[in-house]
Parts: C-alpha cells; sequence; structure tokens
C-alpha cells in the first residue's frame, strides 16, 4: 500500500477509535452525572455506580488508543495538538483521573463520609468530562490559532459561544445514554428509575437537537468547518453525514419519548460519533487546522509516520483491534444479564 | 527553567505512577497463585486468601491506573519537540501497549474488582490470570519504549535529520537493553509483592500472639510460605540478573560512561578514572556508521557541560545493591525459620518497618537507569534540553503545582485504605464481619 492510502486508512482507524470511546463513554458518564437525580437511596445509587464501575475501565482504553494511535501514526498532530492545549488537557487528565479513583474506591471503605465525598466527586466529574470534550472538539474542529511560531492563542478563548454550546451537547448527549444505561442495569430497581431517566432524557434530546441545529448553522457559515470545507465541496455525498446526524437527533427525540431504553441508547449512541466524524471530514486532509491561516495546520499526509511503522502498525490494528471487541462485547453480553 | 520545570514534573509523576506499578505486578501474580491453589487443592481457603490479597491489589491498581493514565499525554504536552522526533519509533509501542495489553487488564479487572463474589473457582482463576498477563505485557512494551531512549537500535536518521525513523521493528522488540531491564523490572515487582506479603503477614502473626485464632494463623500461614518461596526465587534471579545487566550496559557501544560510574571508575567532573577499555559486545561488528556516531557521541559528551550527577548515580546504585542482598538474606532466613516469622515479635517488628525498603530499592534503581544517562534523553541521539515544548513557564508552574496537590490527595486515600484494609485482615469465620460487600 502507498504511503498515502496507510495515511488515509490509520486516519479512518483514529476516528473508530474515538467514535467507539465517544459513544460508549457517553452512558458510563452519562449515569454518573445522573445518579444523583435519578434517586436518593443509597443501594439504588450503588445499583447504578456498579455496571460503570463495571465497564468504564476497559473503555477509557479506546481513548488512550486513539491518543497512542495518534503519537504512533501522526507523531505531529500528537504533539503540537496537546502542546498547544496544554492546560485544557491537564484539566481532562485531573477530572478523568477523579472519575476513576472515585468509582473504583467509593465502596471499598464503610465509612459513611468517605462514601459520599467519592460519590460526589464521581457525579461531579463525570459532568465535566463531556463539557471539557465538547469544548476540545469544537475548538479542535474551529482550528486552533496556529501561526509561524506556533500555538498563539490563550487558554481562555477555548471559552466562546460555539465551544460552550458543544460542550452542552455532549453533556446532554450523555444524559440521553445514561438514563438509558440506567433503566437497562437496573435490575430490580429498574422501575423505580424509569420514570425519572425517562423525564431526563427527553429533555435532554430536545436540548441535543437545539444544539446541534446551532451547530450545524455556525459550521455552515463562510468562516465555518463546511464553509471551508475542501472535502465537502468536492464530494457532495458527503452530506448524507450531516442529514444522517439531523435524522439521529430526531430519533432521540422520538425514542425517549416513546420510553423504550434500547434505541434511545443505541441511537443516542450514535450522535457524538457522527458529530465527531463531520468534524474531522469537514477539515480533511488537516487533522489540526488553523484558524489564522490553513498553511500553518498539520495535515494529515505531512503528519504521518514512514510507510514501515504505518505498515507495522496497521497489520497489529487488524489482528488485535477485533480480538478486544470480541472479548469486551462478551463482558457486555455475559454480564448484561447478571 | 522551562526544561526544569518539565523535568520534575515528568520525575515526579513517573516515580508516583511507579510506586504503584511493581506492587500492581506482584499482588496480582501472587492473587492468581493463590486462586489457582484454590481450584488445584480445593481449598476454600486460598479462595479467602485470593480474595484478601486481591482486595489489596484492587486499591493499589486503582490508584496506578489514573496515575499512568498521564504519563503518554504528558510525551505531547511536556515533550513535544521529543514526541515529533521519536514518535516514528516511540509512538508504536505505546499504542501496541493501550491494544495489547491496557485492554486486557482493565477489562478483567473490571470484572474481578466488581463481580469476583458471584463467580466460581475456574472463572475467578482465568480472569486472575488475564490480569496477570495484562500487567506483564504492559511492561514488556513501555520497557521496549525506554529501552530504546536508553539503547537506540533498529532505526535510521531521516535524511534531513529532523527525526528518527523505524527501520527494524523485531530489533527494537529484541532490544538487548531493553529484555535485561524487563527481567530486572518484573522480578522486582515479583520481589515486591511477595515481600508485601510476608510484612502484612508479619501484622497478623503479631495479633495472634496476644489473641491467638487458629485460623488466622492457618489464613497467614499460607500466604506467607507460597510469598516466601516467589520472594526467594526473585531475589537469587535479581542479583544474577542484575550482575549480566550492569556488565552489558558497561560496554563501549551501551553506554559506557553509566557503566563506568557503576564501578566507580569515573570521578566527580565526569571523567572516566580507569584507563582500561571494557570489551565490546559480543556481536562486535560495529559498522563505520555506529562508529561514526559512537565517535561523534563522545565529541559531543565531552563538549556538553551538564554530566550525569556521579556520586549520587553511584550511591543509589550502591544502596540498590545492599538492599538487594538483605532482600536475599531475608527470605531465605525465612524459608530456614519461619517459626520466627510467627512467634518472635522482634522478628515481626522488623518485617513491618521493612515495607518501604523494596519500593526504595526499586526507586534507585530507576534513578540509575535514568539519571545515569544524562544529559541524554534518547542516548547519543538528543539531549533533555532538545525533547521539551514550546509552552509557558506559567503553565508548566499550574500543571506541576496542581498535579502535587492532587497526587498528595491519592497518596493519603491509597494509604488510607491500604492500611485499614491490611491492619483489619480478613473476615474470620468465628467472629464474623465481611471484608467488602462488593
Amino acid at each position: 500500500m502507498s504511503h498515502d492510502v496507510l495515511a488515509i486508512i490509520w486516519f479512518a482507524i483514529l476516528l473508530t477509535a474515538w467514535s467507539v470511546y465517544l459513544a460508549f463513554e457517553s452512558f458510563v458518564v452519562g449515569s454518573g452525572m445522573l445518579q444523583p437525580f435519578i434517586t436518593k437511596d443509597k443501594d439504588a445509587q450503588q445499583a447504578i455506580s456498579r455496571p460503570a464501575g463495571l465497564h468504564w475501565d476497559g473503555i477509557e482504553v479506546w481513548l488512550i488508543t486513539a491518543i497512542g494511535g495518534t503519537f504512533a501514526a501522526f507523531p505531529a498532530v500528537f504533539a503540537k495538538t496537546l502542546e498547544s492545549l496544554y492546560v485544557a488537557f491537564f484539566l481532562l487528565l485531573i477530572l478523568l483521573m477523579i472519575r476513576g479513583v472515585t468509582i473504583e474506591l467509593a465502596y471499598r471503605d464503610e465509612n459513611p463520609l468517605w462514601r459520599k465525598i467519592m460519590t460526589r466527586a464521581w457525579n461531579i466529574s463525570s459532568l465535566l468530562i463531556p463539557l471539557v470534550f465538547g469544548v476540545y472538539f469544537s475548538n479542535l474542529f474551529g482550528g486552533l490559532k496556529l501561526g509561524a511560531n506556533g500555538n498563539e492563542g490563550k487558554f481562555f478563548e477555548i471559552f466562546n459561544l460555539n465551544s460552550i454550546v458543544m460542550g452542552v451537547l455532549f453533556v446532554a448527549v450523555c444524559a440521553i445514554t445514561g438514563s438509558a444505561w440506567i433503566v437497562l442495569t437496573g435490575g430490580k430497581n429498574k422501575d423505580a428509575f424509569k420514570e425519572k431517566a425517562y423525564g431526563i432524557a427527553f429533555k435532554a434530546s430536545i436540548v441535543v437537537a437545539l444544539a446541534v441545529l446551532y451547530e450545524m448553522m455556525a459550521f455552515n457559515t463562510g468562516e465555518g468547518i463546511f464553509g471551508r470545507s475542501q472535502l465537502f465541496n468536492d464530494a457532495p455525498i458527503l452530506w448524507a453525514v450531516p442529514v444522517l446526524l439531523v435524522l439521529v437527533t430526531l430519533a432521540n427525540i422520538l425514542f425517549t419519548r416513546k420510553k423504550s431504553a434500547w434505541l434511545s441508547l443505541i441511537f443516542g449512541m450514535l450522535t457524538l460519533p457522527l458529530l465527531v466524524i463531520i468534524g474531522y471530514l469537514a477539515n480533511y486532509p488537516y487533522m489540526l487546522p488553523s484558524s489564522i491561516d490553513a498553511k500553518f495546520g498539520i495535515n494529515l499526509f505531512d503528519a504521518a509516520s514512514s510507510q514501515y511503522t504505518l505498515t507495522v502498525m496497521f497489520y497489529a490494528a487488524l489482528i488485535f483491534v477485533p480480538i478486544v471487541l470480541v472479548y469486551q462485547g462478551w463482558k457486555f453480553w455475559y454480564f448484561a444479564k447478571r | 527553567m522551562i526544561v526544569l520545570l518539565s523535568r520534575l514534573q515528568f520525575a515526579f509523576t513517573v516515580s508516583f505512577h511507579f510506586l504503584f506499578v511493581p506492587l500492581t505486578i506482584g499482588l496480582i501474580l501472587l492473587t492468581a497463585i493463590f486462586q489457582t491453589l484454590a481450584v488445584v487443592k480445593k481449598d476454600q481457603m486460598y479462595r479467602r486468601i485470593a480474595d484478601f490479597w486481591g482486595e489489596l491489589f484492587v486499591i493499589n491498581f486503582a490508584v496506578g491506573i489514573v496515575t499512568g493514565l498521564i504519563m503518554p499525554i504528558q510525551f505531547g504536552t511536556n515533550w513535544s519537540a521529543y514526541s515529533i522526533f521519536m514518535g516514528d519509533v516511540f509512538g508504536s509501542p505505546l499504542a501496541l501497549e493501550a491494544l495489547l495489553a491496557f485492554f486486557l487488564e482493565s477489562t478483567f479487572a473490571g470484572i474481578w474488582i466488581f463481580k469476583r463474589h458471584k463467580l466460581s473457582d475456574k472463572f475467578r482463576m482465568v480472569v486472575v490470570w488475564l490480569i496477570t498477563l495484562g500487567t506483564t505485557i504492559s511492561a514488556i512494551w513501555i520497557i521496549t519504549a525506554n529501552g530504546f531512549m536508553q539503547h537506540p537500535v533498529g532505526y535510521e536518521m531521516a535524511a534531513d535529520g529532523s527525526k528518527v525513523l523505524l527501520t527494524n521493528f523485531a530489533e527494537v522488540v529484541a532490544n538487548p537493553y531493553s529484555l535485561f531491564m524487563l527481567a530486572h523490572t518484573l522480578l522486582s515487582a515479583f520481589l515486591l509483592g511477595a515481600f508485601f506479603v510476608v510484612c502484612v503477614s508479619a501484622f497478623h502473626f503479631m495479633k495472634d500472639l496476644k489473641a491467638p485464632n487458629a485460623e488466622r494463623t492457618a489464613f497467614f500461614k499460607k500466604s506467607m510460605t507460597v510469598a516466601v518461596i516467589v520472594g526467594l526465587m526473585a531475589s537469587i534471579l535479581i542479583p544474577i540478573e542484575g550482575n549480566a545487566y550492569a556488565k552489558y550496559l558497561g560496554q563501549n557501544d551501551v553506554q559506557p560512561l553509566k557503566g563506568a560510574i557503576l564501578r566507580d571508575q569515573v570521578d566527580a567532573n565526569g571523567q572516566m578514572t580507569s584507563g582500561e577499555v571494557k570489551e565490546t559486545s559480543k556481536e562486535a561488528d560495529i559498522d563505520a556508521k555506529s562508529e561514526a556516531t559512537l565517535k561523534a557521541a563522545a565529541d559531543n559528551l565531552s563538549n556538553l557541560d551538564r554530566k550525569p550527577p556521579v556520586k549520587f548515580v553511584y550511591y543509589s546504585f550502591l544502596i540498590m545493591q545492599v538492599l538487594g542482598y538483605f532482600f536475599l538474606g531475608f527470605f531465605l532466613f525465612l524459608l530456614l525459620l519461619p517459626k520466627l516469622l510467627q512467634k518472635n515479635r522482634l522478628v515481626q517488628k522488623i518485617a513491618i518497618y521493612a515495607i518501604p525498603l523494596p519500593y526504595i530499592a526499586i526507586t534507585l534503581g530507576w534513578i540509575v537507569a535514568e539519571v545515569g544517562r544524562q544529559p541524554w534523553l534518547v542516548y547519543n541521539l538528543m539531549t533533555v534540553e532538545d525533547g521539551v515544548s514550546t509552552v509557558a513557564e506559567s503553565a508548566v508552574w499550574f500543571s506541576l503545582f496542581t498535579l502535587i496537590v492532587f497526587y498528595i490527595i491519592l497518596f493519603a486515600m491509597d494509604l488510607y485504605l491500604l492500611m485499614k484494609k491490611a491492619r483489619k485482615g480478613p473476615a474470620l469465620e468465628d467472629k464474623g464481619g465481611v471484608v467488602n460487600e462488593s
């Protein structure tokens, strides 16, 4: 395979890793942030924590894979993204660390104060993680202020209307899938959870629809990512993806209204991956676009590792990604009925 | 200043992370052995033994996992020049670590943490061995990455000199430096796990002296027996392997300066005092290219004003060695006179207060490995100064300060839980009480 083809394949593999991560993480953080709103009962709250605890770690590895894969396949993209968004990434890391350690350790001690602090920290970090991810992707897709001397943006500039709406969108999607997941894994608490969960999910689906509408309009201005997109101009068939996103958003409203847990989980899980795929495709071939001048952005062909490295890693991914999917799938299936 | 802050942050985060890693690797192996004994001997006490040590593993694992997450990210945030220079070679082992190791250990650790009380003995045995496999594979890849930084192989420079390119993946994986390091790291982790089990057992034998309990005695006797065997095997192998490792790295085409420091043949100015040239490696067919790099490296080094802190590295190595022989003596003593740990208060006290020792030995070992190759970030290819990111100094102050505060909290949490659980011991049938309810 030629170097360019391998680079595109790696671009697709990384999009897949991000998609799997965001789809599955959405219900883990979703159930974390909704837990105190669904029930006040301590035992029932534990019933919400446990399924999240069982799966969160295996899911978070998809994030590490997406980031590690970027390092291996596009080192310059990895380095420049993290360097440019230094403070934001450390905030995200701290939140991810708090989430991980609190969910693992909350029930390792009987002390009620310990449990209370751990659970609260789990709830709050679960709310903030998707918010930060939304702000991150919005900034990434809009382009960083990369100039001749590297990043010229300041930390607080990452917060603007577009990025905050995107953050809210991410949180609301997680509320949809989180509610569905809480109901599906509720066991004997299922009926007690249902009413509140479906209420939250429906409201969240309206928020998602409005936020998606806003973002699509913002994307579609002359300065927006559709406006300057090379790929969307060259291949109009790609407009099918944003259309699909709108349809999924409507399906979210429909299925949360109809109180169908499985369907609102599945369609909810599709939302964030579609959004992120649109963002990456619209910026193609730039993986790290510059909002100052396109030429300062980093495109995937220039950033790609050597043909040899990409080939070795391609075969490794070809063998091991399916294996991982099989045993993680088995785990969901096996513990779904227990 | 940026360089100093970034180094401090990396040293701090990696040392902190590595307080948890070896116990994770060591305890999960012992837990796997206990759970296997439960299946083979059909003895339910071994299931409870696996539960007790497996619970201590969980607490430790949780902190290890979250402090590990930050490590790969820091290559981008704080060492972006390094990442661009090295990404073609260095990114792959990290990505493979996630793909082959992290998925395995985290997927199955979740089952162990939240579902183990509901599973059959055989199922549990499979789960624990899969976690053990995952942690071991993880060590292989991260040490492959570190081994390249210590002794680059299987690469070539890009035509414009801007980065290194991978040319032979098998050579990177079979890098002798990495293999020596890997064996040393795994063995010391097994030793630490075994030492930990013995010392916590000593605490419970001490309790037994005050309030004898036959069940507790049996529980910790069984724990201790396995741990002493594992610990003794590790502590015999470590000096043998370590000796070969030190000989290897002192060769002229590996890290002659570090080797000379370990032999105490370097003065404070970084000049080798011994005139004798160590033999080069067995495969001494150094081609013209590597001979040229070697010469360039020697020139480079003599021009650099920063040398490794010679005495610091030497004494770290010396103390580590002394501790190594202490561990060997300790396990040998317990193999011959196990009764003393069960009955003698003084021996018990020594064991309890000795818990930090293997941690100290391991940290000193890493100081030798990492400080001993200064000023190189990638040996002979890139200095630490050249690898750092272009970020604002205030940003690094912010991250360093935040991490220190956060890690102190994490450490306190871990210590609180670990000590509470370790002291409480297993639930004894004649006393009731539940270790945990998950």
